[in-house]
């Protein structure tokens, strides 16, 4: 029978090529929405590397009272000229002495960028011959309690590593099995084998590794990411404008406003903004569904109209088949039998859709543009948009179905 | 082979009630040839139908080589109709999407019979009609002889006790005619197949072996 049917659509190419087409459009809408949304929910799901309930972040910018612009710490002005040591690590220092002296600070560390902050640092390089893209930050020591890191294997950053000639750091898993495949990467050298103007770069040591961090929150994709040491003397240190501080339960905006005013005190020549990570997490994850919701609604509307075009079409291939329907009945066919054809076209002609939309979307990873997308959720996602694609064929399918059956045989004889 | 007690068709709509048959009563034996006669509107095709088991009727009863039909399911009516009742309309009813020879493997699809075994009963059966050359063809490409042939290919090739033929000449010219009614003689003759024909033509129903005459839904010889 299925043959059968797959003999009557191909002899019917022509006036079914419009219904396939269709139905094409919407596998490959379906598969891009489904593929995303698998593709969140898979990014959602996974461990996030910190953890930032009662985590407020804290960016500071030094005053320039006569252009009234606010640069950075050190921002372009304090980048300008070189320095070989950092030179504003006594007022950090007396800085963070300040906000842990508060009674509602358990915590805090000097980083940047900091989580949540659409802040990105980004390094690629050579390394043992291919290519390493990875995002960082930069951290004191404290940074590992204020923000909950678990460290799997490895250690943190301590003071054995400070003055030792190299720069240490914690990279992720992800980075870890990018980076030395199966090998342990701690104590290994993580650095590229020379810098693009051919001198030997400052070695990188990776002293520990942890789960994950997602800088962004649970809906960022990128978890191939390092975590630098910074010393206050380094030069790096200069260009750190940001604070993480972890607060007691129970902190309000009151402890916010004490803290930024007891900073105001102690250097009135910056400026201060503290913002709990919670927030700038919603609002992540708020940005970050927005565009996905549209795309989602658009895709519904037009599953929605596909729906209807598919009920409609076959509505009326039944009502101008329905002699055809009468001679099958006389020939034998049962009223099962003939709900069953009009389901089973719908549903061949879905079958082909389907099959074109497969080789369609094959071509995604054997041409490499899965990007951060895992096989697993692209296979998924291609499961879930067959499997919708014929549930919506079958539901579209079930009243021409029924309205074939309802015709009795003679009637549909002498139909003209 | 097929018997009709005291069977009455009325249709009803919402304001009128039309009777097409009254108190027919009617038994054709096995191997018979019958015709059937009348004017337009006289409820012969009514009968065909309710003989096919296309259509149930109002009242009375009809029995099947002995066995009422007229209380049967859907689907054991279209396993008899499917296993013991062949059909040739006046207008071919060909499906014009399919090949002659998946014209004719239609009723066997309905039996669950495998592929191979379909296609070799389906060139048998047009074998018998004289159009194994054409099974290639759709029915567009065949003349309107041609078609019939190829429709009472697909009455046989299950082999049904009985053959109802609505019309079978009336879309022909008459040699055509012949033909046909040709073949369908011959099938009585070879295979004892029980065969009904609705026609207009008294040459044509000259053939047959008794002819039934219906006149305003009854039967008056």
């Amino acid at each position: 029978m299925i043959r059968h049917l797959f003999k009557l659509i191909w002899n019917r190419k022509r006036a079914n090529a419009l219904v396939i087409s269709e139905i094409f459009v919407c596998f490959l809408v379906l598969f891009a929405v489904l593929t995303q949304i698998l593709y969140n929910v898979s990014n959602y799901r996974k461990p996030l590397g910190f953890a930032y309930a009662n985590v407020s972040g804290l960016n500071l910018r030094l005053q320039d009272n006569e252009g009234g612009r606010q640069t950075s710490l050190t921002g372009s002005a304090a980048m300008s000229e070189p320095v070989a040591e950092n030179p504003y690590q006594d007022r950090q220092r007396a800085l963070l002495q300040v906000v842990k002296a508060d009674p509602a600070v358990e915590d805090a560390a000097w980083a940047a960028p900091l989580p949540m902050s659409h802040s990105n640092e980004t390094r690629s390089l050579m390394f043992r011959k291919h290519r390493v893209r990875y995002s960082m930050a930069r951290c004191t020591d404290e940074y590992k309690d204020v923000m909950g890191i678990e460290i799997t294997r490895g250690r943190w950053f301590s003071p054995e590593d400070d003055g030792g000639g190299y720069e240490a750091m914690v990279i992720t898993e992800a980075l870890a099995r990018l980076a030395f495949g199966d090998e342990d990467p701690v104590g290994k050298s993580f650095t590229a084998d020379r810098s693009e103007s051919g001198e030997p770069l400052p070695e990188k040591r990776v002293v520990g590794v942890m789960g994950a961090f997602r800088q962004e929150g649970e809906m960022d994709a990128q978890d191939v990411y390092a975590l630098s040491r910074l010393e206050y003397s380094g030069r790096p240190m200069s260009s750190i404008d940001g604070m993480a501080l972890r607060l007691k339960p129970g902190s309000d905006a009151s402890v916010e406003a004490r803290i930024t005013a007891s900073l105001l005190a102690a250097a009135p020549d910056f400026s201060f903004r503290m913002e709990p990570l919670e927030a700038a997490a919603e609002f992540n994850r708020r940005a970050f569904m927005a565009p996905i919701a549209l795309f989602g609604v658009v895709a519904l509307f037009l599953t929605f109209m596909v729906a209807l075009g598919l009920s409609g079409v076959l509505w009326q291939s039944v009502t101008s088949r329905i002699r055809e329907i009468g001679v099958r009945r006389a020939m034998g066919a049962s009223a099962q039998d003939v709900r069953w054809q009009v389901i089973g076209e719908l549903l061949v002609m879905s079958t082909i859709a389907i099959l074109a939309g497969v080789v369609v979307v094959l071509q995604f990873p054997f041409l490499d543009l899965l990007g951060a997308m895992s096989r697993g959720v692209f296979v998924a996602g291609l499961s879930l948009t067959i499997v919708s694609l014929y549930g919506l064929a079958l539901v579209c399918a079930l009243h021409p179905a029924r309205l074939a059956t309802t015709v009795h045989p003679a009637e549909a004889l002498r139909y003209e | 082979m097929i018997r009709l007690d005291d069977v009455e068709k009325v249709y009803r709509t919402d304001r009128i009630e039309t009777v097409a048959l009254s108190g027919v009563n009617l038994e054709i034996e096995e191997g018979e040839f019958v015709s059937i006669m009348g004017p337009s509107g006289c409820g012969k095709s009514t009968l065909l139908h309710l003989m096919g088991l296309l259509d149930a009727p109002s009242k009375g009863t009809i029995s099947l080589s002995g066995a009422p039909v007229t209380d049967a399911s859907d689907k054991s009516l279209a396993r008899l109709r499917n296993e013991s009742i062949g059909f040739v309309f006046q207008s071919f009813h060909l499906i014009p999407d399919l090949s002659v020879l998946d014209n004719v493997e239609i009723p066997l699809l309905y039996r669950r019979v495998g592929a191979a075994e379909r296609r070799k009963a389906a060139e048998a059966a047009l074998e018998r009609v004289g159009l194994a050359a054409r099974k290639h063809h759709f029915p567009s490409q065949l003349s309107g002889g041609q078609q019939q042939r190829v429709a009472i290919a697909r009455a046989i090739v299950g082999k049904p006790r009985l053959l109802l033929a609505d019309e079978p000449t009336g879309n022909l010219d008459s040699q055509m005619g012949d033909d046909i009614v040709a073949i369908l003689q011959d099938l009585t003759a070879q295979e004892k197949t029980t065969l009904v024909m609705v026609t207009h033509d008294p040459r044509q129903a000259e053939k047959t072996t008794r002819t039934i005459r219906m006149f305003d839904g009854r039967r008056v010889s």
